[in-house]
């Protein structure tokens, strides 16, 4: 069993409302992002968005990269940082593909790094990530990933290199992340460039 | 000390606790003592977590005029919200879906508690009572504090000093009702066709509802459709909430869709739409072709296009055979689209140079058209909202017309338009006799009609109407009657930002606004913040939010009725529109004054709730929904008001008061084919002459006689009864000095205006995490771009001959070339060295000219543009 979120590419507006509704539970730091592409040329144009936070790797390379021991798997299996032991020092960050690590407000006020949590105590209180209940299309979810393979089908993808997009130089498949994600067809395509929303 | 403040000081709470929450308002206690402007960088509230018991959920406003009606709570420690969650009373089904709140509604936190909020009454230092002082200090002024009392006795000075010296009609503004009233004898109005553009007068001349916003069928009809076609239409832009979650179940359910624009959006990408690009402000010229296309392809028997029948029964006016009793001129709108008059058939060939849809892509608008197919023709008010549009309504409705697509199930044509987009049809909950406010009997504030000043003007016009001292009555003929058209002298010494307009924002031609700011002799402005209005007045007074007020009931949403509720005391010394006017209006010794502000917010309050109705299960009719005890009504009386007269009796309703608090939302139960479809123009399809529609001869009127003598009477324009082509003011033909030999001119980029997820118009444009989140750029065509040398990212000089703003470009290859985009919104901010403007306001470099029947043209709009620096 692995944890994680799922995403429809195809539905998703680039709203940001889930980076708000992030942003509102984590003392004011989003740790969810949006992201804007766009694929074609005039007039055959085309886009998609993109939405992620951390990915809770199987491979979580952070997890090394944390000198003082700050970030860990969770009985749950999610990778979970305590900003009580976290110092500051940013390997991390430089060890995460997704960039999905990077400074925050910590809850004592001190310098510390922050990421996603999966919103491990709202889930504990039987419901789910604070993003997922605010999506107002409904194209984010978060869970077992063999239960998320049975709700929406197959064909999601979870190498993530497959969307060129987002490929970074850092691969984020050799973390084997846990994330699954319905891709839109044209979010295949090399010819992307990336946009502001 | 703000008792807000005090509340929290003398809290016997835990040293870190109160750090912990006093930090979530550092941004309005460090700024107590200083009225900088600074932003704060998010909060840094607590950690406290959401399930302690310290604190409580409470229904939280969202109350802007965005195109969305959604539930949103607050958690609420000690009186301070620190967080806000969403719609969660039901399981999220895409037949009864959560009102699940958007991005603004999320930032409603930051936008309530934002260092930015005005805090005491404030007076330009340089103004003088009874003539302005220094006038052109306005905008560039310091700014001193004082009383409320001393506030309220320079305004009635001011109110009675030019309405004794230069009549009522000298007072321009909106939002008052003691203006309004017969006791004050009234103001000058300015009439803004606003979102609705020309469907605000035209629609209900051929028989569109709502100015435009109706006509359309519910979310569960729209499953029904093959297709989808959008015209002018983003609501993954403009309407947040549900919208496009309900028109994705349609694509769910096999709709395919067809997007009509100059920009391939958000939402047609979304829906997987086939792309029929078409210049700004060119839609009737392309609309003529397609009904050109249907006419020429038509064949009952071997192609049958165009539904006959609901063409000889409904309308008038399509062909010779079909006019209307009162028409005055011996033409039809099939004869001129076959060139009888002018020589000229409205062929795709010659559409496509003048509207830039290509050939094949009008063929194929056409033929989905066809009456055998299910259509949904759709559109947003985007079209309408541009110069020399006036025909837009009644082409698009000819269209729906020849297709049959009206009064079916899967059948629509009808307005896709803010938060009815999706989802057509009047609410299933609402508020009796509607508003929301609830209080009976005041008078109407927006009816020129009632308004004894008997003065209104265009909102395009109003600036100049203010520097030059005359202007052309011609707009209100809605409630003057077309005998009130004329030039007339007007004299304006006040301008009172009463309502929630924002004018200096929401007005086309703000670089002239400012100008007519800067000649009157007294500006008043309320407001939350220190927007373009506030600072170009003479008086500022700061509003409470609807978060610290003691709630509403919000509607318009067809499947729910919000009810949230005071989140916190009031900041600083904050009160509401209704408190100071109330103060006004007794302070200026009217004798009417109770009748018009009858009862304190508390109760007016418990007046809406009591007033929200059900639909009945079988759809036929509607009951109480709230449960009033006696127990309840004493209770309220005891909190707000013992000797209100509130005629309010104990009633039986479908949930009870407290259940209705506590959730903050009541959504009506809706299943596949329950009782509570709506389908429009249904019975005007199947009886005509019983139901008819709101035009002069009840049909739908191809050609429209009253159209043509309202219109032409303005003055403004030559308008034909039928639809038409013609050339709009600041349209692509005007982008070229010499359109013969297609030689372009100085401002040769048209320039649109759409709504934007980041703002509700101009709400929220100033908060600090929605500027993080959204860039507000300009949106060039890559094509355009690389002429000028620009990247993306780089700075970019908008100019027109009227005024110049500021962007960063983002290069898109959604745009037609020669388009450029600037979303609705941007804070108007004027370097007042160099007159440019900062905050990408398109309204201050927008052209304050008045066409036809006097639309605001935001979205006809003649630019250039340049790497700034270069």
């Amino acid at each position: 069993m692995a944890l994680g979120f799922y995403f429809d590419s195809g539905m998703c507006i680039g709203c940001q409302t889930c980076l708000m509704a992030c942003k509102d539970l984590h003392l004011g730091t989003a740790h969810r992002k949006v992201r804007a592409f766009e694929v074609g040329t005039y007039p055959n144009a085309d886009g998609f968005r993109y939405t992620y936070s951390c990915y809770h790797c199987k491979n979580a390379t952070c997890i090394e990269s944390c000198s003082v021991g700050a970030i860990s798997r969770a009985d749950d299996g999610t990778v979970q940082l305590d900003s009580d032991i976290c110092i500051g020092c940013k390997r991390c960050m430089a060890n995460c593909p997704l960039e999905a690590i990077h400074p925050a407000v910590s809850s004592n006020n001190k310098q510390a790094m922050g990421k996603c949590n999966s919103c491990k105590p709202l889930r504990e209180a039987g419901k789910n990530p604070a993003c997922v209940d605010a999506c107002l299309m409904r194209c984010l979810d978060f869970g077992d990933m063999d239960n998320l393979i049975e709700k929406y089908g197959l064909g999601l993808v979870s190498e993530i290199s497959e969307i060129p997009a987002l490929s970074t130089s850092t691969s984020a498949s050799a973390n084997r992340p846990n994330i699954l994600v319905k891709i839109k067809s044209c979010a295949l395509r090399s010819d992307f460039r990336e946009v502001e929303i | 000390m703000p008792k807000f403040l005090d509340k929290i000081k003398n809290k016997n709470i835990d040293r870190q606790r109160f750090i912990k929450i006093a930090a979530s308002i550092s941004a309005i206690t460090t700024s107590e003592t200083e009225n900088t402007l600074k932003n704060v960088e998010e909060d840094t509230h607590s950690d406290i977590d959401l399930n302690t018991e310290n604190g409580k959920w409470i229904p939280a406003d969202c109350w802007h005029n965005c195109g969305g009606r959604c539930a949103l709570s607050a958690y609420v420690v000690d009186g301070i919200p620190l967080r806000v969650k969403t719609d969660d009373t039901r399981i999220d089904t895409p037949d009864n879906p959560q009102q699940r709140a958007c991005v603004r509604g999320r930032s409603q936190k930051y936008h309530v508690l934002n260092s930015d909020r005005l805090k005491y009454p404030m007076k330009r230092k340089n103004w003088s009572p009874k003539g302005g002082g220094n006038k052109e200090l306005r905008g560039c002024d310091e700014w001193e504090r004082i009383s409320w009392d001393e506030a309220i006795s320079y305004i009635v000075d001011e109110l009675n000093h030019a309405k004794t010296n230069y009549g009522n009609a000298s007072i321009i503004g909106a939002g008052s009702a003691f203006l309004n009233s017969d006791e004050w004898g009234g103001f000058t109005t300015i009439s803004d066709t606003s979102s609705w553009g020309s469907f605000a007068y035209v629609g209900a001349m051929v028989g569109i509802p709502g100015n435009g916003f109706g006509g359309s069928n519910c979310r569960m009809d729209l499953r029904r459709s093959e297709t989808i076609i959008l015209i002018g239409c983003n609501p993954a832009w403009s309407a947040l909430g549900n919208p496009t979650y309900n028109f994705y179940q349609a694509k769910q359910a096999g709709a395919s869709f067809i997007y009509v624009g100059p920009t391939f959006n958000y939402s047609a990408d979304t829906f997987g739409a086939r792309w029929i690009r078409v210049r700004p402000a060119q839609d009737i010229t392309l609309l003529l072709a397609v009904a050109y296309t249907m006419i020429i392809e038509d064949d009952p028997v071997n192609n049958p296009i165009i539904d006959w029948d609901f063409l000889n029964r409904c309308t008038y006016g399509f062909d010779a055979e079909h006019m209307p009793p009162d028409a005055e001129l011996g033409e039809n709108f099939k004869d001129y689209i076959l060139g009888k008059y002018d020589g000229q058939p409205k062929t795709p060939e010659w559409a496509t140079e003048i509207c830039g849809t290509p050939i094949e892509d009008i063929h194929f608008l056409a033929r989905e058209l066809r009456k055998s197919k299910k259509v949904a023709l759709l559109w947003g008010c985007a079209p309408a909202r541009s110069n020399d549009v006036e025909d837009f309504p009644q082409i698009v409705i000819t269209l729906g017309a020849m297709g049959g697509h009206l009064g079916k199930p899967g059948h629509a044509t009808g307005g896709a338009v803010h938060n009815g987009s999706g989802n057509g049809g009047s609410s299933t909950v609402r508020l009796a006799g509607g508003g929301d406010i609830g209080v009976p009997g005041r008078p109407s504030i927006w009816l020129p009609e009632l308004n004894a000043a008997r003065e209104c003007i265009a909102a395009p016009e109003v600036w100049d109407a203010i520097i030059t001292g005359r202007y052309k009555r011609a707009d209100t003929f809605r409630h003057l009657g077309i005998e009130s058209i004329e030039e007339r002298d007007i004299d304006i010494r006040v301008i009172w930002h009463g309502g929630n307009h924002n004018l200096l924002n929401n007005v086309v031609g703000a670089a002239k606004g400012i100008e007519a700011h800067r000649k009157v002799d007294f500006v008043m402005t309320r407001a939350l913040f220190f927007n373009a209005c506030a600072q170009y007045s003479d008086i500022v007074l700061p509003l409470t939010s609807a978060w610290e007020r003691p709630g509403a009931i919000r509607t318009g949403n067809r499947d729910a009725v919000f009810y949230p509720q005071q989140i916190m005391e009031r900041v600083y010394e904050c009160k509401s529109d209704y408190e100071i006017d109330e103060m006004i209006a007794h302070a200026l010794g009217m004798k009417t004054a109770s009748e018009l502000y009858p009862m304190n917010e508390g109760m007016q309050l418990f007046n809406a709730v009591a007033r929200c109705t059900v639909r009945n299960d079988t759809n036929t009719g509607t009951e109480p929904l709230v449960t009033i005890t006696a127990s309840d009504i004493q209770e309220w009386r005891n909190k707000y008001d013992k000797h209100c007269d509130i005629k309010i009796s104990p009633q039986k309703g479908r949930i009870t008061l407290e259940e209705f608090s506590k959730a903050g939302v009541f959504q009506l139960e809706r299943h596949e084919n329950d009782n509570f479809y709506h389908i429009h123009y249904q019975e005007f399809r199947e009886d005509p002459k019983a139901n008819p529609l709101t035009t002069a001869t009840g049909k739908i009127e191809i050609y429209s006689q009253t159209k043509a003598d309202v219109l032409n009477a303005m003055g403004r324009s030559v308008i034909k009864p039928y639809p038409t082509y013609r050339p709009a003011l600041h349209g692509y033909e005007d982008s070229f000095s010499d359109w013969k030999n297609r030689v372009k001119g100085l401002y040769p980029y048209q320039m649109t205006t759409p709504h934007y997820q980041k703002r509700a118009h101009t709400v929220f444009d100033n908060v600090l995490a929605m500027q993080k989140a959204f860039a507000s750029p300009c949106y060039l065509n890559p094509q355009d771009a690389a002429e000028k040398g620009i990247a993306d990212g780089d700075i970019v000089l908008i100019y027109n001959e009227y005024a110049k703003t500021l962007r960063p470009a983002c290069l898109s290859e959604r745009l037609m070339p020669g388009t450029i985009e600037i979303s609705h919104g941007g804070w108007t901010a004027v370097d007042p060295n160099t007159g440019i403007d900062h905050g990408g306001s398109a309204n201050y470099i927008s052209a304050p000219i008045a066409t036809g029947m006097g639309i605001s043209g935001y979205n006809t709009q003649l630019v250039n543009f340049k790497k700034l620096d270069s």
